[in-house]
């Protein structure tokens, strides 16, 4: 009413003026009184028209919209609550409910089933675990064709289940093999894969002499010789290896004899009959075969004469052998002569450990097993040997610690793992490069040292889950990979409203 | 032929092997106050709390308005069973309210759009109180009843023990409904339909259109029958007739004539007397009387301006409707519908003919919004929901082939919505109280989360632009407030949900807005003026205008592609659709409505200090006593205890019922026992005892000289002498709601004693000590239109393997039941064809061996299924078992005849409903492997029903019926039938 005061203050302001009530004329009085009429009937118009009733202070309910030409309807209403209002708990985990991954889990009855138990349950909640759900490397692995036919696969399941596994497993030599560079090489390598799925080397393996030489202090220092190495690989050897007379020459008893004898240990080390062994014309003596032919050379006689090689003079079992058919056979072949002459031989047969093999027990009941002969004739053998990572790998720390493991040899010798090594989805597997990176992932190790995992992999209804169409969907999914990072994640599965959100949705 | 004991006992085994371990239930948690037991699965936890305030909050209200406090804890049960909110409340026989916690069904604004907890409980609260508040006598009786009495059919004195405990059990749906919505519209500060604009659209329309308002007896017999609104009529007409008393009398007039205080009259309509003064019919002629005269001045001022002209296309209302999509290549509207007289189904409709083609059966369909629907036109495929009160199925239609198969089971997506641009469906998922807009891409067979809404926002009524970009909708709030929004739909799918809002309507619901066919516009309706008129929203400024005037309602509108919209005009026979013009008139006014609601808040603003208090401000936890988890069987109780009257061969017995149950009734126990003065019996005969007691799906049961309260009237007797024992376990192999299942049931139990037949009184035996066992797999179909008073389609079969073994025998039978029905194009008249056959190993003659049959099997006064005819053991016209044999086969067919519902007949306590009549013949062969042939029988019959409703809660079922039996060799033989069911 701003009008009314206006007028107001200017009657006063009039009155003031004067000092006394300004008497205006009559006709100026009825202007002034018409004028503020017309402004007060202005207001009420103005009011009736546009204003009345009051708007509320909660809501809408003048009677004038703003959709034009349409009246609004009164309808006074007072809302009762805001957002604020509604007080709830964590609703935070209500919205990850709604996602079509925990949905899909939820109605899964496989996973229904494992989350009952209490193994799985927790695994689930592992943040350890929700971390290598979200590795994309886990992920491929458990996408992969290879590791699709393992999981169904009783030899793998048994492997799993298996004693030697589980000490295995907590192995830090294990872990440690599987995390070095010679096994990745050789993992991938078809000469080891062929040695594995070999017969003779699955007799070999639950041999206790072979377990015995390769425990060995001998055989610790030869396989890192150069020299053995070189030997090994040696054309000669390779000729040798094969020779039948060679065979039976290591198998003569005659031979037993010698190689334990310390007079011939001492002339294989001497220096001059290195030299003799280069010798042309000495090579020839040999191949007449006689103890009389070998001393008609002035520098073996020379050897012969020294006290140090006396007793092999007069050594039955040297004459034996000198006389043998094998060596026989033996001193004539083109092989043995570029052994003898080969340097790897000069650098051996001055080697202690190689005196010591050869006296070796294990070694002496080894040379006349056929298993260990087909091994030693078997063409992946012939790969290996050369193998640089099979050097490696023999050299290795862990592998050294691993042999003498009674867990390795358990699961050496385990009848699941002798199926499995021949399992071609187990040789992808182990030629997958994504089992590359999660083998030397800590996550994985911690999960396979798990408590709760070793339950759960025996659990039916985790293989169930496994097995499960929708699974196989979701795992591969990256949507739920991320979901598995999630935070809160972990600590939905833990919940027991997801538990219970499983359990109402049967 | 002998069977072994061997045999019999690995049958047994096989048998009990079934009995697979039941999973145990899932765990429930509770959490109580003084007068609140919560119950709520862990996953609902989060809205725990804020129930337990909402309660609080409610209940403090109605306290201080009607003096009242809980007689004992109010059980609270939250679930999310179904995709759209609803509840239940009752008192007897203790207080408990059920409540489904998914977002409401905002279709026409039928239902608030307030927070739907705090609104449960305002609204549900009046239901306990109205029948837990107890006057003197009725706490006397509960006292000396031990409790509120249940009503039940085993003991019909029980309707009158009810009465005596709790007399305001005995009241019509719309005055429990009424007072209802009366106090949940002022609780919650004006949210609730006593200020909907739906209801005024309703009492606008019949009064627009010359049609009847219901009076007091045929609202219940006809209205609640024929309306295509069914039961939902009760709320329309007990809140308006509350409005018109509060505005008429004060709204504290309302509370005097509800709460049942000391001093009050125990028959509602008596007290109605007392509190106004006048008798309740005379006060509701009164009420319509007032109401045509409102709605005339509400039909006045809407047609002071011109109203909007609109050609039908359809010969007839279609009932309830679903949104609606046009195809412009085909000239056809493609929606679903629902009115009395068929099932819901998906339809053409041809807008040129106007003639309607119906294309699927929609399986439970929702009342007023049918299903949800979504339309490809491109490849002429319709996406719809069925199962739409639990959990929605999505499936697909070819419009052209007919076929249809199911897409994602248990989906809970509805508000569909097909993007043409890259063919992806979209709709809104409810799931455990959220709503998530999810997209599903082709073939429709997964959905994926976009965004979910936090608890409180809903969406509903989507639509797509169609170039792609974007998605308009509903938004509704916590605060009841509701806006037209629109979303960019490439940042929603990259994870930003902004939503800007073209318009808020100022609170009056837009609904059902889509784009236009260039996507420029959004057409929709809202009730802005108080009708609901069409509107449209320009895309590109937001500007809002209004392109209607009608005096009834104008409902989603689908743009056609000659400019024109199709709407649906609301009718009182249901929605009709009509074309309009998309063109704005010249000068268009629209003039607003009064409201009843307003008119009561203006005349007794009292009302507007029934604001209940905010449940914000009430903190639960200082009001929590304990919490936990709710072990089922913990907390069993005595409920009740009363005398009963039974029948015992032709002696009556007297005795006491005993009845226990936990706070959810999952678990009874029920004890009666009795005693026969008759002299004429043996004196081991004189006392009757039976045991019930359920726990989930277990039953054990025990009887000594069985009783029961209906061998008093008539020649079916159920009472046997001797003693016996059972067990049973029951298990739902199929659970599909609302009308398909696959039950399994074993039952096993031992008889002593006995001289006959457990299930065949007329059947005498040698030894009384035997043991049954029996398997048995029931599955229904069975569906039923709108208004009908029996199913009229579907099937139903059985298979029931059992034996008994008797004094070293073993006797194996076999039996099975097929039932197939077809709807007939009368309106509720189906034809059904149901046939049985059956075999039994043992001695012909011997009564362990034989089936039996014969008779209505009804008695004077009954309990069971009042046609009982269709039954396989049933056959009219002949003595009860008189028709016998080891090997059976049996068909009978039926017509089941038009119903034919009264308008009124009778007075409000007690009325007649409806009368149907059946017709059927049968033909039934016994001992089928007898040398000389089978013997032959044949029956044809005729049963009325008359439905009857005494004191508004109990229905009765009188039948009439004739039937007349024929067999070779013999004279035909005839039988009448007269009984009351209760």
């Amino acid at each position: 009413m701003t009008i009314g005061r206006d007028l107001k203050r200017y009657y006063e302001a009039k009155i003031n003026q004067g000092g006394e009530v300004q008497t205006m004329d009559r006709r100026q009085k009825r202007l002034m009184w018409g004028v503020a009429g017309l402004a007060l009937a202005v207001c009420v118009i103005g009011y009736f028209a546009f204003f009345y009733p009051w708007p509320s202070s909660t809501d809408n309910s003048a009677t004038v919209g703003t959709i034009g030409g349409v009246e609004k309807v009164n309808r006074q209403r007072v809302e009762p609550l805001a957002e604020q209002d509604v007080v709830l708990g964590d609703d935070q985990l209500q919205q990850l409910l709604q996602n079509e991954q925990i949905q899909g889990l939820i109605a899964n009855k496989a996973f229904k089933r494992a989350m009952q138990d209490k193994a799985f349950a927790g695994l689930m909640a592992d943040r350890r675990f929700n971390r290598l759900m979200a590795d994309r490397r886990f992920a491929d692995v458990l996408a992969s064709k290879a590791w699709a036919g393992l999981r169904t696969n009783p030899d793998f399941a048994a492997l799993l289940a298996s004693k030697a596994w589980a000490g295995l497993r907590t192995n830090p030599d294990f872990a440690a093999l599987l995390a070095s560079k010679a096994w990745a090489g050789l993992r991938t390598n078809p000469d080891f894969a062929a040695l594995m799925a070999d017969k003779a080397w699955a007799g070999l393996r639950t041999n206790p002499d072979f377990a015995a030489l390769l425990a060995s202090k001998a055989w610790a220092g030869l396989r890192t010789n150069p020299d053995f190495s070189a030997l090994l690989a040696s054309k000669a050897w390779a000729g040798l290896r094969t020779n039948p007379d060679f065979a039976a020459l290591l198998a003569d008893k005659a031979w037993a004899g010698v190689r334990t004898n310390p007079d011939f240990a001492a002339l294989m080390a001497d220096r001059r009959f290195a030299d003799l062994m280069a010798d042309k014309a000495f090579a020839g003596r040999l191949e007449k075969g006689s103890f009389e032919a070998l001393m008609a050379d002035k520098a073996f006689a020379g050897l012969m004469a020294e006290k140090a090689y006396a007793g092999l003079r007069t050594n039955p079992d040297f004459a034996a052998l000198l006389a043998s058919k094998a060596w026989a056979g033996v001193r004539t072949n083109p092989d043995f002569a570029a052994l003898l002459a080969s340097k790897a031989w000069a650098g051996l047969r001055t080697n202690p450990d190689f005196a010591a093999l050869l006296a070796d027990k294990a070694w002496a009941g080894l040379r006349t097993n056929p298993d260990f002969a087909a091994l030693m004739a078997d063409k992946a053998w012939a790969g290996l040997r050369t193998n640089p990572d099979f050097a490696a790998l023999m050299a290795d720390k862990a592998w050294i610690g691993l042999r003498t493991n009674p867990d390795f040899s358990a699961l050496l010798a385990d009848k699941a793992w002798a199926g499995l090594r021949t399992n071609p989805d187990f040789a992808a597997l182990m030629a997958d490069k994504a089992w590359a990176g999660l083998r030397t992932n800590p996550d994985f190790a911690a999960l396979l040292a798990d408590k709760a995992w070793a339950g759960v992999r025996t659990n039916p209804d985790f293989a169930a889950l496994l097995a499960d169409k929708a699974w196989a969907g979701l795992r591969t999914n990256p949507n739920f990979a991320a979901l598995m990072a999630d935070k809160s994640f972990a600590g939905l599965m833990a919940s027991k409203m997801f538990q219970e959100a499983l359990a109402a949705s049967e | 032929m002998k069977i072994t004991v061997r045999a019999a006992r690995l049958a047994a085994a096989l048998l009990v092997s079934g009995l697979a371990a039941g999973r145990l239930p899932a765990q429930v948690q509770k959490l109580e106050t003084d007068d609140l037991r919560l119950l709520y699965f862990p996953a609902e936890s989060f809205l725990a709390g804020h129930a337990v305030s909402s309660f609080v909050s409610a209940l403090r209200m109605h306290g201080r308005l009607f003096r009242y406090r809980p007689s004992e804890k109010v059980t609270v049960l939250l679930h999310d069973f179904s995709d759209y909110s609803n509840a239940a409340a009752g008192a007897v026989p203790q207080n408990t309210i059920i409540a489904g916690i998914a977002p409401a069904s905002y279709v026409f604004e039928t239902m608030p759009a307030a927070e739907r907890v705090n609104a449960i409980m305002q609204h549900e609260l009046v239901h306990v109180l109205t029948s837990d508040k107890a006057a003197r006598s009725d706490r006397l009786f509960r006292s000396l009843f031990f409790g509120k009495v249940t009503p039940s059919e085993d003991n019909p004195l029980t309707m009158a023990y009810g009465y005596l405990t709790t007399p305001r059990l005995y009241t019509p749906r719309w005055f429990m409904e009424g007072i209802a919505v009366f106090m949940e519209t002022w609780l919650s500060g004006g949210y609730g339909r006593l200020l909907g604009c739906y209801d005024e659209m309703v009492f606008r329309t019949l009064v627009g259109e010359g049609s009847r308002i219901y009076d007091l007896v045929a609202l219940e017999s006809a209205g609640t029958r024929r309306d295509f609104q069914v039961g939902a009529i009760s709320y329309l007409y007990g809140t308006r007739f509350f409005g018109y008393l509060g505005l008429q009398y004060g709204p504290e007039s309302l509370i005097r004539w509800v709460s049942r205080d000391d001093g009050s009259r125990a028959y509602f309509a008596s007290q109605f007397r007392k509190v106004f003064g006048r008798p309740l019919g005379r006060a509701w002629a009164e009420w319509i009387a007032w109401e045509r005269e409102f709605q005339e001045a509400n039909l006045a001022a809407v047609r002071s301006s011109p109203l909007t002209p609109f050609r039908d296309v359809s010969k007839r209302a279609l009932g309830s409707v679903s949104p609606a999509f046009y195809d412009a290549r085909r000239r056809q509207v493609f929606l679903g519908v629902n009115y009395p007289g068929q099932a819901a189904h998906l339809a053409a409709l041809d807008l040129d003919t106007g003639s309607l083609r119906k294309l699927r059966d929609v399986k439970g369909p929702a009342l007023y919004s049918v299903c949800s629907l979504a339309y490809d036109e491109e490849g002429g495929v319709l996406f719809y929901t069925t199962d739409n009160n639990a959990w929605r199925d999505l499936r697909r239609l070819d419009v052209d082939s007919g076929r249809s198969r199911r897409l994602i089971r248990d989906g809970r997506i509805g508000d569909l919505a097909f993007n043409r641009a890259d063919r992806s469906l979209w709709g809104v998922r409810h799931y455990n109280g959220i709503s998530t807009i999810v997209r599903i891409m082709p073939p429709y067979r997964e959905w994926k989360q976009v965004y979910s809404w936090p608890y409180g926002k809903d969406l509903y009524d989507i639509s797509i632009s169609p170039d792609g970009r974007w998605l308009a909708a509903a938004l509704t709030e916590v605060s009841g407030r509701q806006s037209l929004v629109r979303i960019d739909l490439n940042r929603l799918l990259a994870g930003e949900e902004a939503h800007q809002t073209l318009s808020d309507f100022e609170n009056s619901s837009p609904a059902g807005f889509v784009f236009s066919r260039d996507g420029r516009w959004l057409y929709g309706s809202s009730y802005y003026s108080g009708v609901a008129n069409i509107y449209r929203c320009d895309m590109g400024s937001g500007r809002v205008e209004a392109l209607t005037n009608t005096d009834g309602g104008f409902f989603r509108p689908v743009p056609l592609d000659d400019g024109s919209l199709l709407v649906f005009r609301y009718t009182a026979e249901g929605f009709r659709p009509a074309v309009i013009s998309a063109n704005r008139p010249k000068g268009l006014q629209v003039r607003a409505i009064a409201m009843l609601g307003q008119k009561l808040g203006e005349a007794h603003p009292q009302v507007r200090g029934w604001l209940a208090e905010n449940p914000g401000l009430i903190d639960p936890r200082p009001l929590t006593r304990s919490s936990g988890r709710y072990r089922l069987g913990s907390q069993m109780g005595l409920k009740s205890l009363y005398p009963v009257l039974e029948g015992y061969k032709d002696s009556p017995a007297v005795g006491l019922h005993l009845h226990l149950a936990d706070k959810i009734s999952l678990e009874r126990v029920d004890l009666t026992a009795s005693y026969s003065p008759d002299n004429g019996l043996l004196a081991g005969e004189r006392l009757h005892l039976r045991l019930r007691a359920a726990l989930r799906n277990w039953e054990l049961a025990a009887t000594h000289n069985a009783a029961d309260f209906y061998d008093l009237f008539g020649p079916t007797k159920a009472s046997r002498k001797g003693q016996s024992l059972s067990l049973q376990y029951s298990r739902n192999l199929i659970y599909d709601e609302p009308n398909r299942f696959l039950d399994y049931n074993l039952h096993g139990a031992a008889y002593f004693n006995m001289e006959r037949l457990p299930d065949y009184q007329n059947v005498g035996i040698e030894h009384g000590r035997f043991f049954t066992l029996d398997a048995r797999l029931d599955y229904k179909y069975l569906r039923r239109s709108l208004a009908a008073v029996e199913d009229e389609k579907g099937v139903q079969y059985r298979l029931a393997l059992g034996g008994a073994y008797v004094n070293q025998r073993v006797y194996p039978r076999l039996y099975g039941c097929l039932d197939l029905g077809s709807a007939l194009p009368l309106r509720h008249s189906s034809l059904w064809l149901r046939g049985a056959a059956g075999a039994a190993l043992g001695d012909r003659g011997d009564p362990f061996a034989s089936f039996y049959f014969g008779g209505f099997g009804n008695n004077w006064v009954d309990r069971q299924a009042s046609k009982r005819y269709r039954e396989w053991q049933g056959f009219p016209g002949l003595e009860l078992n008189e028709a016998a044999g080891r090997r059976f086969a049996k068909l009978t067919l039926e017509w089941n005849l038009p119903p034919l519902f009264f308008r009124r007949l009778g007075f409000p306590f007690f009325y007649a409903n409806w009368v149907s009549p059946s017709l059927f013949a049968g033909g039934l062969l016994t001992d089928l492997d007898r040398q000389s042939g089978p013997r032959r029988w044949g029956d044809v019959g005729l049963q009325v029903d008359v439905r009857l409703i005494a004191l508004s809660h109990h229905q009765l079922t009188l039948s009439l019926g004739y039937a007349r039996a024929f067999a070779p060799g013999r004279d035909p033989t005839g039988e009448w039938m007269v009984s009351l069911k209760i």
